[in-house]
């Protein structure tokens, strides 16, 4: 069952331009240049009921607008978006009672006050059964570790603590569709790790539908079936996480650090790409060598300080992509 | 309605947070009642009149006490609270929620005057009686009930426009001033509006502003016949309706340009 249904969505923003100085300030009081962005260029996609989306991009790829247009806080300059039968900025209000939203970057929660009394207004808000709220809050509170942190001001939490009482907020009324949109930002590993699980089961058991904004490749690894990328306000791709795994997330770059200098480092499937004194920087090719294998190489020869795996940065995927593109 | 309700007492919840606002805003209570009754007593003795533009000294004191009284409870700051979210940018936070922007800020409003008034209230009428404040025969207090209705309906609305119009300027300080400074002359709580022109007074007849304030308190204090009072009150109503009509109108324009630029 289709949930979302976007047919050429186009944004087109219109900014004041201003130049830095004293100046140029003064200048633009009286004489404003504008900017035009175009955000989208006419975007299209359908997601189904129970999918779990990934929504990756560089910075300004129209991530965030998507997702506002998306949850009806914005309106687009042309195209049609349906989303649980509703136009987002059209419906807002009967519309936003099906959604539960986390914006990383905004608070939904009240400012002043510990955000346990958020829920409970939340409760009224959405008319939730005073049973059902009870078993989810104290099954999402304990689960997400926030029993005591709910209970003092948002302002005095930190910003971890603020994003896990952010997405129970959001989860509280068990909408049918839920946007995150960079909501792990501030999450420590632990957080990370059960946020991710939270997220699979509520997927798994109530059928939620996810969309997720994020740069951590590994989260949506792990979370997504699907990936839909974005750049320069154009999907550019649309299609499952393993044939981008398969073919772009095969190699891993491994920083390690050392106790004692040793030079002249090699390994099947590495290629070097520096090696200094105590530094070294290796390329690995995983569909020949494995991670464990490379580490355990390294543990066993190498007096090892620090070793730092990560994924090619996702510029670097979308630049293979759009090199393959003109390649057909 | 409940979920109107769950607002009101997250709003008298963040009230709490901020209660000693309230018991300072009580302390100036007994003092500026001093200034002003020792004021009015050396001009009602200087002028060696007993009525100033038809006002005992007794009924000037007493109107004071009931310019305070109206200002309570007809207290908002909706165009602070508005003008704060437009500016840290969580404007979105009311957006994402099931309600009208109008119905969240009322009902928030409520819950956070609401407590002001359960401070302020009953001490104000005690200092009001040690100034001699007379308590108002029943249909009088009847009619001053239902203008108290308006005025803060009244307020709100205004406040609320105030408050809008930080869509598109951000920082609306000035305007807030407009705002208290134009209650203060036309809405009488400066001066009794008998000390103006009659033409003047004709004029504020058809403005908002005096059945914020003036209205109200005169018809407390029983200085307009009862047909005259009713009337009166229509007029209050009709400007309800206006700014009402105005305040969607606003909230229209105010969302296009917020869903416009998305932020």
């Amino acid at each position: 069952m289709v949930i979302i249904q976007v047919k050429n969505l186009k944004k087109v923003f219109k900014t004041h331009k201003r130049e830095p100085g004293l100046g140029n300030a003064l200048k633009s009081l009286v004489k404003r240049k504008y900017l035009v962005k175009t955000a989208l260029k006419g975007i299209s996609f359908e997601i189904n009921k129970g999918e779990v989306v990934g929504f990756i991009g560089p910075n300004g790829a129209g991530k965030s607008t998507t997702v506002k247009a998306l949850s009806g806080v914005l309106y687009p300059t042309s195209g049609d978006v349906n989303v649980l039968g509703y136009t987002p900025w059209k419906d807002r209000i009967k519309y936003v009672r099906n959604i539960g939203v986390v914006f990383g970057q905004k608070t939904q929660l009240w400012w002043d006050l510990p955000a346990i009394d958020s829920y409970y207004l939340n409760k009224q808000i959405y008319r939730i059964p005073s049973k059902e709220f009870k078993r989810r809050l104290n099954y999402m509170l304990k689960y997400l570790d926030l029993r005591e942190v709910s209970k003092k001001p948002v302002r005095d939490c930190s910003l971890g603590e603020r994003m896990k009482c952010e997405i129970v907020a959001a989860l509280l009324h068990n909408p049918k569709l839920v946007f995150l949109d960079e909501a792990s930002i501030g999450l420590d590993i632990i957080a990370k790790n059960l946020v991710r699980d939270f997220i699979i089961r509520q997927n798994q058991e109530q059928g939620t539908t996810f969309l997720i904004t994020t740069h951590d490749m590994q989260e949506i690894e792990r979370l997504c079936q699907r990936l839909i990328i974005i750049n320069h306000g154009e999907i550019i791709y649309d299609g499952g996480i393993e044939h981008i795994k398969k073919r772009y997330l095969k190699k891993k770059l491994v920083h390690v650090k050392l106790e004692t200098k040793k030079n002249n480092f090699s390994f099947k499937g590495v290629k070097v790409i520096k090696e200094k004194d105590y530094e070294i920087v290796l390329n690995l090719d995983t569909q020949i060598s494995s991670v464990k294998d490379l580490v355990d190489y390294l543990l066993k020869n190498y007096n090892v300080a620090d070793i730092n795996i990560s994924d090619p940065p996702i510029e670097e995927i979308i630049e293979k992509i759009y090199r393959e593109k003109k390649r057909i | 309605m409940r979920e109107n309700f769950a607002l009101t007492e997250a709003g008298f919840k963040v009230g709490l947070i901020y209660r000693l606002h309230y018991f300072a805003s009580l302390l100036s209570v007994p003092v500026s009642l001093l200034i002003y009754f020792y004021l009015w007593k050396a001009i009602f003795a200087y002028s060696n009149a007993t009525v100033i533009k038809g006002f005992t000294l007794d009924e000037m004191v007493s109107y004071y006490v009931l310019v305070m009284l109206v200002g309570f409870i007809t207290y908002s700051e909706c165009d602070k609270w508005i003008e704060e979210s437009v500016v840290r940018g969580d404007t979105i936070m009311a957006l994402l929620k099931p309600y009208r922007f109008i119905v969240w800020h009322y009902f928030f409003e409520l819950g956070l005057t609401g407590l002001g008034l359960i401070i302020e209230i009953l001490p104000v009428f005690v200092v009001g009686f040690f100034f001699g404040l007379k308590i108002a025969s029943i249909p009088y207090l009847i009619l001053f009930v239902i203008s108290l209705a308006l005025a803060s309906a009244l307020y709100f609305l205004v406040t609320f426009i105030v408050g809008l119009t930080s869509f598109w300027l951000f920082k609306i300080g000035g305007l807030r001033r407009v705002k208290r400074s134009m209650l203060a002359f036309l809405g009488g709580s400066m001066l009794p509006l008998t000390f103006f022109p009659e033409t003047v007074q004709n004029i504020f007849l058809v403005l908002p502003f005096q059945y914020m304030r003036y209205i109200p308190i005169l018809i407390y204090l029983e200085k307009y016949s009862i047909p005259y009072s009713i009337t009166l009150l229509g007029i209050a109503a009709t400007w309800v309706i206006l700014l009402y009509v105005l305040a969607r109108l606003m909230w229209n324009a105010a969302f296009k340009k917020f869903a416009g630029a998305g932020t």
